[in-house]
């Protein structure tokens, strides 16, 4: 029989033999299903589905629950960048001081970014006169209530969305408060005397009428000036919202076009009539981004799930091997040689959590090791959640081969439905996907570290308890299967 | 022969695959310093035999006494403390070295610290695999790999040492190695019970020789007697079981 003879012979002998493992033929076939799947479900909500942009949550604190401050509230709530979320007092009453309970919820890790919604400051005389030529060619334009933006600075890619949008709503509202200082502040920049600068902010009057004129020009109902009574029924702005809606997939590609869009923004910001805070947690390192902490977190979280249930094959391999025959032929009882793989699976996890965390805060300088105790802390419940499931896996496994399979395949849905790969933080997922995501040991792993590097929660507080909580019923949970399954699987007779 | 105390009485053994009957009813002693033999064809019942024995399968029926004594190894660790299991498969590890695996089937199997080099170093003289200690098995021919298998059941000096097919695959060198050992062990007063289906392994080692068939014990005696049994004192082993087993192939 020649070469190709023969191979052809072995070939097919292969193929069937391929094609009689059921098991192995279905998982061949189920996990590239499932991986597309899940990763076209949940890229198409992480990219906004058909939508074009993902949505970025906005928490707004009402201070005023004015009918002025209402409209923004609304014209918020239509944006398709946004998604809103009011926040009141436990007993449904408007917030007094929105600064305080904005600043609890961005330090916690509860909320991004938080818009409060207050009264206008009254103007002192040296501003009256800047400010009232603008506001007076627009009728009542200093009701306008005050906007404050508390915000998570490192959450950068999410601040961009929302700046854009605030922009955009505030120049439909304020457009000729926005020109008029965008125009000034150039002015000032290019060393203008102030005199001057004030005599321009004269002419601007007639320029920021017109200029609010246009940016209203699709809204008739908006195109009067309102009063701060004005009727809040809903106008469309699909006209104006198009053309921003481009923005800000350029904007957020920095650089793309070659325009510092940093600068932009940054100018934007001076000229918009917001109030800007930042809130870190203050153990928090400035340079770190969340894309960072995110990465690390989430490579980490997956690989050590790889790595735990590579290593519960041992068990496997030991029967394959039949050294699992003689060790059960030892003075030993069986269920030690199961505790034995736990262990060893512990122990691996411990060293790999070990180099991956050194290595970690060697590249990314991601402040790792600022609150020793919470990182043992979770790190060790990760460790024996990630074990259970490697150990589980062996477990029900009948061959090695059987367990790789099954394990790709889980470990890769749970690390995309968890979290491990994109911020689910920025996707608009729907109540059924959301549920699923939490049902994940993934996701509460990926909680509990993104509490501690992110929003600098010890591990007593109680997301990150809610967050170990979880992870140790998954531990317990697949301990007690692993148990009953090699009882049933490797100890039977 | 000398007649030696019976170490392991077993009566009416029983064990089941699901509805299949792997063994049936097997009865049989064995004496303090001998070498019994389990003779058979493939599926004949031999390893699940010692799989009971050596306290792998647990649900099985019948009685077992050692030394006189109820013995459940597959309950009690201590029972397992009296055996020493040399399975067929090569049930060592190849990333470790030839000392590590004795010294990790030593510690499973209670060999006190302080004995433990000398344990170590005995068994791997024994395995003619002292120049090759530090050497891991993953190097090691397939006939030393089995006489480390074989020393690996060994290391806690057992009263009685169950061997499944222990030559399969071996080079005559090594045959013969592993030969003596087993020589050398009964005479030290070690009993051995020894599976095999090679008739001449077992002519030349075995005192006794039970023929297993279709999961019951079909004859059992020394070489002689179970000649006798078919009326042919001149008869070799291999005569003695076609005539008893007959000569329908197995594929059991």
């Amino acid at each position: 029989m020649n070469t190709i003879a023969a191979a052809w012979v072995l070939a097919l002998k292969d193929l069937k033999c391929f094609v009689r493992d059921r098991t192995a033929l279905m998982l061949s076939i189920l996990v590239p299903i499932a991986l597309v799947t899940v990763f076209g479900w949940i890229m198409a909500y992480a990219f906004g589905g058909s939508g074009g942009m993902p949505k970025v949550t906005l928490h707004i604190i009402d201070e005023i629950q004015s009918p002025a401050g209402e409209k923004l509230i609304k014209r918020l709530e239509k944006h398709e960048m946004l998604r809103v979320k009011r926040v009141a007092a436990k007993d449904g009453q408007s917030i007094s001081d929105g600064s305080a309970a904005a600043e609890k919820l961005v330090r916690e890790g509860d909320a991004n970014h938080v818009l409060i919604v207050r009264k206008p400051k009254p103007t002192d005389a040296s501003e009256e006169s800047n400010v009232t030529a603008a506001s007076t060619a627009v009728g009542n334009r200093q009701a306008y209530p005050e906007q404050v933006l508390v915000r998570d600075p490192g959450r950068q890619m999410e601040d961009r969305i929302v700046q854009l949008a605030l922009m955009q709503v505030t120049i439909q509202e304020q457009g000729d408060t926005v020109f008029a200082n965008g125009v000034e502040k150039l002015l000032q920049k290019e060393g203008m005397a102030e005199e001057n600068i004030k005599s321009i902010r004269g002419w601007m009057t007639d320029i920021s009428s017109t200029f609010t004129e246009f940016f209203n020009a699709d809204e008739p109902t908006e195109q009067t000036p309102t009063t701060v009574d004005g009727d809040l029924s809903e106008t469309p702005e699909k006209t104006q919202s198009q053309s921003l809606e481009q923005l800000p997939t350029e904007a957020i590609e920095e650089d793309a076009s070659g325009m510092d869009l940093n600068g932009l923004f940054e100018f934007a910001r001076e000229v918009m009539p917001m109030e800007t805070i930042d809130v870190a947690p203050p153990g928090r390192k400035q340079q770190v981004t969340y894309q960072q902490a995110q990465s690390v977190c989430g490579m980490t979280v997956m690989m050590l799930l790889f790595a735990l249930t590579n290593c519960g094959s041992v068990l496997l391999s030991e029967r394959e091997n039949g050294t699992l025959r003689r060790l059960f032929a030892q003075p030993i009882s069986r269920n030690s040689i199961l505790l034995g793989k736990f262990m060893f699976v512990f122990a691996v996890g411990v060293l790999q959590m070990t180099v991956l965390f050194c290595y970690g805060e060697w590249m990314f300088q991601v402040g790792l090791f600022r609150d020793l105790p919470s990182l043992i802390v979770i790190s060790v419940t990760w460790i024996a959640a990630a074990g259970a499931f490697g150990v589980f896996l062996a477990a029900i496994s009948r061959s090695a081969r059987q367990a790789e399979s099954l394990a790709s395949l889980l470990i890769l849905m749970m690390a995309a439905l968890g979290g491990c790969w994109f911020p689910l933080q920025m996707m608009n997922l729907p109540p059924l996907l959301d549920t699923v995501c939490k049902s994940t040991m993934t996701y509460w792993a990926m909680t509990g570290y993104q509490g501690m590097l992110w929003s600098q929660l010890p591990w007593y507080s109680t997301n990150t308890l809610i967050a170990l909580g979880w992870q140790w019923a998954w531990c317990f949970g697949l301990t007690i299967l692993a148990v009953f399954f090699y009882r049933r699987n490797y100890c039977r007779g | 022969m000398t007649q030696l105390g019976e170490l392991l009485s077993i009566q009416q053994l029983r064990y089941s695959f699901g509805s299949r009957v792997a063994v049936k009813d097997v009865s049989l002693n064995v004496r303090q310093g001998e070498v019994f033999g389990l003779l058979g064809a493939n599926g004949a019942g031999k390893t699940t035999t010692i799989s009971c024995i050596a306290g792998l399968l647990k649900d099985w029926t019948g009685r077992m006494l050692f030394n006189g004594q109820q013995f459940a190894p597959a309950v009690h660790a201590h029972d397992r403390l009296q055996l020493g299991y040399v399975p067929q498969e090569l049930a060592i590890y190849p990333n470790l070295t030839a000392e590590e695996n004795l010294k990790f089937f030593a510690k499973l199997s209670r060999v006190p610290s302080s004995e433990m080099k000398q344990v170590v170093a005995s068994n791997l003289e024994l395995a003619g695999l002292s120049d090759r200690r530090r050497d891991l098995v993953a190097t090691f021919s397939g006939g030393m790999q089995r006489r480390l298998n074989l020393a690996c059941g060994l290391v806690h000096s057992p009263a009685l040492i169950l061997l499944d097919e222990p030559t399969v695959g071996v080079d005559p060198q090594s045959r013969n190695h592993i030969f003596e050992t087993l020589m050398r062990l009964r005479a030290q007063g070690h009993s051995l019970i020894y599976t095999t289906h090679y008739m001449e392994e077992a002519q030349r080692l075995c005192d006794r020789i039970a023929i297993m068939h279709d999961g019951t014990i079909v004859a059992v005696g020394t070489h002689e007697e179970l000649a006798l049994s078919i009326g042919d004192r001149q008869a070799n082993l291999e005569q003695v079981f076609l005539q008893l087993t007959g000569r329908s192939l197995r594929d059991e």
